[in-house]
């Protein structure tokens, strides 16, 4: 939900490309900067969350050996019942 | 919304824990690199944090894993970002009284088929049934 209002400056230059951009897309110039917020300080941030958790996992896991199928359902199974 | 089922995929908990727990599994670990790389997308039920939380619990029980470790496990699954996705529980419990399957089973399964995606599970029983 929005909730919280900012006021930005730009070059008249600029500005005019939003505007004319926004009209193009049929949207508006807010909406184009909320998703180069997220495009440029947001997605990387989460990208690189994921990828050192994928990393940190491989690491952690190093020494467990092989688990089969049938143990994990077994896991899974007794988890259940309690 | 149904998104891309090409990329979209519902994963239940053997999936997730033979990422977590069985060593050198290069087929499951290919995928959740793929996941980690936004090249595909995982989404799964509410029961998925549970289920997985609690057979990491059952492990440090069982003198398996140490706390630690099955903390940080944890903690880095949660980080992998899987979208938690809501189901019909009405509609999941009819679909597993017809299937002969287990209400938590099926809530997999049903994401699945609702998503039109594909599930990704290492139970044998449950593969059958896709």
């Amino acid at each position: 939900m929005l909730t919280k209002r900012t006021n930005i400056l730009f070059d008249e230059q600029i500005f005019k490309y939003l505007v004319a951009l926004a009209d193009k897309g049929k949207t508006s110039v807010g909406e184009l900067v909320r998703k180069a917020v997220i495009k440029v300080y947001i997605k990387p941030q989460i990208n690189y969350r994921r990828m050192t958790s994928f990393k940190n996992i491989l690491r952690l896991k190093k020494g467990l050996g092989h688990t089969t199928a049938k143990e994990i359902k077994q896991s899974i199974n007794y988890g259940r019942k309690y | 919304m149904v998104e891309n089922t090409k990329y979209l995929f519902v994963v239940d908990s053997s999936f997730v824990l033979a990422f977590l727990l069985d060593e050198g599994n290069t087929e499951v670990e290919l995928i959740f690199e793929k996941h980690a790389k936004h090249e595909v997308k995982f989404i799964s039920v509410s029961l998925l944090k549970y289920e997985v939380a609690n057979s990491l619990r059952t492990k440090v029980l069982r003198k398996k894993i140490s706390k630690s470790k099955a903390l940080l496990l944890y903690k880095n699954f949660k980080e992998l970002d899987i979208v938690e996705e809501v189901v019909d529980y009405f509609e999941v419990l009819k679909s597993a009284i017809l299937n002969n399957l287990s209400f938590y089973d099926c809530s997999y399964l049903y994401l699945a088929k609702q998503q039109k995606a594909k599930l990704l599970t290492l139970d044998s029983a449950l593969k059958k049934k896709i």
